[in-house]
């Protein structure tokens, strides 16, 4: 009854070169505290660019670990996928980092924020997310959450003297803590169940089972209970508007995307790939719950007047969108679809973020919808930038949003699941309501003697930030081939072994 | 010639003049405009060209099924789903895609003779929008027609929303949610079909089939109305899926033309869009629509559109009627034109879903035909209420003492408006007459109605506008000025022209008018000899 | 009598719902941490629970492992709550959650 050993005779460098990316940046980690001990507080954007370089190091090895993990692998015991399908979310993940850390300095240097320790906890929740993405064991999904969510904690409440921040991280802190909870239960029933916290091994014992074990069907619903609070899906979303609009908006801009990819990520790879012999248990619900985050998430945002609140109901929709993909388990068209929208979602939502980030002036949050009214008239670009953004979260060609939701219905058609497309285009209808009044208001003149925000000048990082934003969604919009091509290989290989894509 | 993508180019020309513009500083007002009217200018020249070249005996000599584009560009765009990069012309885009180059062409002259706000903004967008309708009438693929179908809203929202008068938010939002919303659900549409069409591709050594987006691809594969299937919804048995998708494809083009009842967004963007933006606004987008019922709706869906066809009619009949009596109910002269625009489309759609050569033949006449008198009505109201700060009937009276120029030219656009024999819109008009009664006599007479109600409000409204005593505080304005003239003289020249020469549309598109007739009353996989029998 | 799985996950299954009512019910920030805490030990019973009565075929090592990990990582959850629960009452003088509220729409 000893733990397998057959498994340890693995050399451990082989082991060690597959967790590179996350090494790099966990080395990195520990350097960014040493560094900010010995670093004048007007010197602190130097945290950032040694950030920066650790990310681009980062990235490298991830790019090298998508040709490496041609053949799929488990390293470390079976409990880390070496695969391209972590690689895939990881480059995304880093992306976003690499995007937000270059957006921080002068963000935080206006409202006062600039500590060191920033950047390390953006690249500590990184790390987390990185573990979660590649995660193929219960205990390391479990401590990819905790890691990503314990410094997005801290990262929530960073503005330490305004209370909406305290509010957001407590806020987000108890309710995570539950969401962690009912997770874990649902990984100690599914561990009951099957004896195994390995989802190869997992897979294994449920091949003979017709899955109808109460227990393990327990555990299932309890597991995407938790996964469905990581990924903001309503009915469990209640904590995502407070949240984001708490949080300071650089925090916000990172939150919102890589958190929702990485948890993406693995509960794809738990539930299609790990369950997929027991799809008709479960997709059912999941399809529920992609349908409800759809109407709730755009019916609320119908009446937001706060930037971030609305991005944050937003977010909850795209979350039911991205669900679609799992939902039509196990075909693999729907893991296709839900990876190239996640790449687009990146992208989009992080530009989105990033306008708010890099107007913010010296005062409040820039929030309100009356915040950007005029917004064109002064700063054409970052206004046509936001407008853009906007038509892509609402799935207008030719941006990166129209192909993600061409590519989610296409997913669900194919299983002949038309009933969730509709549902889709239901909800994008509504959805343009708000996303075009938000542009029209951009686009309105102020009137005379009108005072507009006081938005900051866009330094040259912020611009180049939302440049590389729109030319991702650019990019995904027009040139799909690139992403398309990719995701479909990291479908083919991931692990747990999956079904083929025809 | 063969080594140039003429086609291409139509699409790279604007665009390419609208990044172009981004290099002018945004002062610089008059080398903006003039770089505009130069780019309008290329694409109407090539599109010239291109007719020019078009081969008017290629479409006669394939048989079968076939529908044959000319100037092919193909290229391979998303390998994975079977969607490439595939241009074509053919004697009906060849048309519309000249329309587009005018209307552009005129909407960049217009604005460039006249004091805009924000240029640089206006003419990047005029520009973007040239290039997305252009790409809707040059495509031969759905995925790509789709991408340009809806990338069009994009700069016409930024248009409409920035430009126009105090209602233009809500005009823009209820146009795009409208539009949008019908598109969305041609998409579905789409996948379902093309999902259909691999299937049947399947065999032994591809066991999945080969998914493409290829409209060519799409006409002749049987799969499309296979599923005899009807598909039930909360237990009762409905349509079958081909009638579905046949309709959430007339959804989306019914919305774009509009048909009534789906036309509720037309008059509300047309009152508030100022003309320089109507010139192309309703000059080519609501074509677009008739153009998608002729191109997708009657190539991909031959039994659904046999079922439906008594459904399209009567809507266009509806259309007509009901939105000619509409026009004689108003009092803004803006809105008069907008219902007699809805009323004259109606006549479009009937020709089309007469489903014979006669009908296409008129509804493709009748759609450059539109476009032409749209755009001239719409440059008039604009230069009457320019003049007289109004578009009230009631106050407007005697214009002809004080703008003699104006009284003629407006007097020829009244008359092809109604459809005067001479004219150009008589042509078109009758010739879809003809086609729909061999179709369906009784719709027929039904929509000579709407040519009598065009009479009454086209004469009733010049009338009131021209003759009648001046009222005192018009008595001060001037007669059009030389470049306003010259804008519209070309288009009643051409009302004119087409009236009494209308051969040259019907030469271009006759191969191909031919074809379309016969793909939209064969099935496929059959002879077309043998399947002239209508419907499921 | 002999104590077997059912026993030891009766227990868990009532320490979990436990703090769950507790994170329902409870208003004091302190108490609401605790509930996410009981929880957590919630799962820790039946983690090792399962690991040492659990179905032959189980590797009691992971359980075991499981709960280590779960044990050491509530304690840094708590350590960061404890910080965050201070800055606040430094602050607004309390740790009731319903008075920090600015959040809302």
């Amino acid at each position: 009854m000893l733990l397998a050993t057959q498994n340890l005779q693995f050399p451990p460098t082989r082991d060690l070169i597959g967790l590179l990316p996350e090494l790099i940046l966990s080395g990195a980690f520990v350097i960014l505290l040493m560094l900010d001990l010995v670093t004048p507080p007007s010197r602190r954007s130097l945290l950032a660019a040694v950030s920066l370089v650790a990310l681009a190091a980062a990235m490298g090895a991830v790019v090298w670990g998508w040709f490496d993990a041609d053949h799929a692998r488990t390293i470390y015991a079976g409990s880390f996928a070496y695969d391209r399908f972590g690689r895939f979310v990881d480059g995304i993940v880093i992306a976003s980092a690499a995007l937000t850390v270059a957006i921080s300095p002068d963000y935080l240097n206006r409202r006062g924020l600039h500590f060191g320790e920033y950047y390390a906890l953006i690249l500590a929740a990184t790390v987390g997310m990185m573990l979660l993405a590649g995660a193929a064991s219960l205990i390391v999904i479990f401590l990819g959450i905790e890691l990503l969510s314990i410094s997005l904690y801290i990262l929530s409440g960073f503005a330490h003297t305004e209370t909406r921040s305290q509010e957001a991280a407590l806020k987000y802190l108890l309710l995570g803590g539950f969401a962690s909870g009912i997770l874990l239960y649902g990984m100690a029933l599914i561990y009951g169940a099957t004896g195994h916290t390995q989802l190869t091994l997992i897979k294994q014992s449920l091949a003979g089972s017709s899955g109808t074990d109460p227990l393990f069907l327990v555990g299932v619903g309890l597991l995407f209970v938790g996964f469905a609070f990581k990924v903001s899906a309503a009915p469990f979303h209640w904590w995502t508007p407070d949240v984001y609009q708490g949080a300071p908006t650089s925090v916000t801009t990172f939150m919102s995307v890589a958190t929702k990819v990485a948890a993406f990520a693995s509960l794809i790879r738990v539930f299609t790939y790990t369950f997929a012999d027991s799809t008709d248990k479960w997709t059912g619900i999941v399809a529920f719950v992609a349908i409800i985050s759809m109407v709730v998430g755009n019916v609320a945002a119908l009446t937001q007047t706060s930037l971030k609140r609305m991005l944050a109901y937003s977010g909850i929709a795209q979350a039911g969108y991205i669900l679609i993909g799992v939902a039509v388990s196990p075909d693999p068209l729907g893991t296709v679809g839900s990876l190239y929208y996640l790449a687009a979602y990146a992208a989009t939502n992080l530009g989105a973020f990033a306008v708010i980030t890099v107007l913010a002036g010296r005062g409040e949050d820039l929030d309100s919808y009356d915040g950007i009214r005029g917004l064109a008239y002064r700063r054409p670009y970052t206004a046509a930038a936001m407008a853009f953004f906007l038509f892509s979260l609402g799935g207008f060609p030719p941006t990166a949003g129209f192909f993600a939701k061409f590519l989610v219905f296409s997913a669900a058609i194919h299983a002949h699941a038309v009933y969730l497309a509709l549902w889709g285009i239901g909800t994008s209808v509504i959805s343009i309501f708000y996303y075009l009044r938000v542009g029209l208001l951009m686009y309105t003149r102020p009137k005379e003697g009108e005072e507009t925000y006081p938005w900051a000048r866009t330094s040259l990082a912020g611009g180049g930030v939302l440049a590389a934003s729109a030319a991702g969604t650019l990019v995904l919009g027009i040139l799909v081939f690139l992403i398309y091509t990719a995701a479909v290989s990291a479908q083919h290989g991931v692990l747990p072994v999956p079904q083929q894509l025809a | 010639m063969h080594s140039i993508p003429w086609l291409t180019l139509v699409l790279v020309v604007p665009l390419g003049t609208a990044l172009l513009l981004q290099l002018l500083p945004r002062t610089a007002a008059g080398a903006i405009k003039a770089t505009t009217v130069a780019g309008t200018l290329a694409v109407a020249g090539i599109v010239a060209g291109l007719l020019i070249a078009f081969n008017q005996s290629a479409a006669s000599s394939t048989p079968g099924r076939g529908l044959t584009l000319q100037f092919q560009e193909r290229h391979s765009w998303i390998p994975g789903i079977g969607a490439s990069y595939h241009l074509g012309l053919d004697g009906l885009s060849g048309w519309l895609l000249a329309l587009d180059a005018a209307v552009f062409l005129i909407g960049a002259v217009v604005v460039s003779r006249r004091a805009t706000e924000r240029p640089k903004f206006y003419c990047t967008l005029l520009l973007l929008t040239e290039a997305a309708t252009a790409g809707v009438l040059l495509s031969a693929d759905l995925l790509l027609f789709y991408l340009f179908w809806e990338a069009m809203l994009v700069p016409l929202y930024f248009i409409l929303g920035s430009y126009g008068d105090a209602n233009r938010g809500r005009a823009t939002i209820k146009f795009i949610i409208y539009t949008a919303a019908g598109s969305l659900l041609m998409l579905v549409a789409i996948i379902y079909i093309t999902f259909q069409a691999q299937q049947a591709t399947a065999s032994a050594a591809n066991p999945s089939g080969t998914l493409s987006f290829d409209l060519q691809t799409l006409i002749n594969s049987p799969a499309v109305s296979a599923a005899q299937d009807r598909v039930s919804v909360l237990g009762f048995a409905t349509l079958t899926p081909a009638q579905w998708a046949f309709l959430a494809f007339a959804a989306a083009f019914a919305i774009k033309v509009p048909l009534v009842p789906f036309h509720t967004w037309l008059p509300d963007s047309y009152t508030s869009a100022p003309p320089q933006v109507l010139t192309f606004f309703a000059g080519i987008v609501s074509k677009l629509g008739a153009y998608g019922f002729i191109r997708y709706g009657l190539t991909l869906f031959p039994g659904p559109v046999h079922h439906f066809q008594w459904l399209l009619m009567s809507l266009a009949v509806v259309s007509i009627v009901y939105s000619a009596l509409l026009a004689l109910s108003q009092a803004d002269i803006k809105r008069i034109v907008a219902y007699a625009s809805i009323s004259h489309l109606g006549f479009i759609v009937l020709g089309i879903f007469a489903l014979n050569e006669n009908g296409i033949n008129g509804a493709i006449i009748q759609m450059i035909n539109h476009g032409i008198i749209i755009v001239a009505l719409f440059l008039v109201v604009g230069y009457i209420e320019e003049r007289t700060g109004t578009r009230d009937r009631h106050e407007l009276s005697g214009l002809e003492a004080r703008m003699p120029w104006l009284y003629a030219l407006f007097l020829v656009i009244t008359l092809a408006g109604l459809g005067m024999p001479g004219m150009n819109s008589f042509v078109g008009e009758f010739t879809i007459l003809v086609g729909a009664f061999q179709a369906n006599p009784v719709f027929t007479v039904l929509a000579g109605l709407g040519t009598v109600l065009a009479c009454w409000y086209m004469l009733r409204l010049h009338q009131g506008l021209m003759h009648d005593p001046i009222q005192g505080r018009l008595e001060r304005i001037g007669d059009l000025r030389v470049g306003e003239g010259l804008t519209l003289a070309p288009l009643v020249a051409l009302m004119v022209l087409i009236g009494v020469f209308p051969r040259p549309i019907g030469d271009v598109a006759r191969g191909n008018v031919h074809q379309y007739a016969t793909i939209a009353t064969s099935e496929p996989g059959a002879s077309p000899a043998t399947a002239s029998a209508p419907g499921p | 009598m002999t104590i077997g799985i059912t026993h030891l996950l009766v227990v868990s299954a009532a320490l979990f719902c436990v703090g769950v009512f507790g994170l329902l019910s409870r208003r004091n920030a302190i108490a609401l941490l605790m509930s996410v805490e009981l929880m957590f030990n919630g799962v820790n019973v039946a983690l090792v629970g399962f690991a040492r009565f659990g179905y032959s075929n189980l590797r009691p090592l992971s359980g075991m492992a499981f709960a280590l990990f779960v044990i050491t990582i509530a304690a840094a959850e708590v350590a960061v709550a404890v910080a965050l629960l201070l800055v606040a009452y430094r602050r607004h003088q309390t740790v009731q959650a319903d008075e920090l509220d600015e959040l809302r729409g």
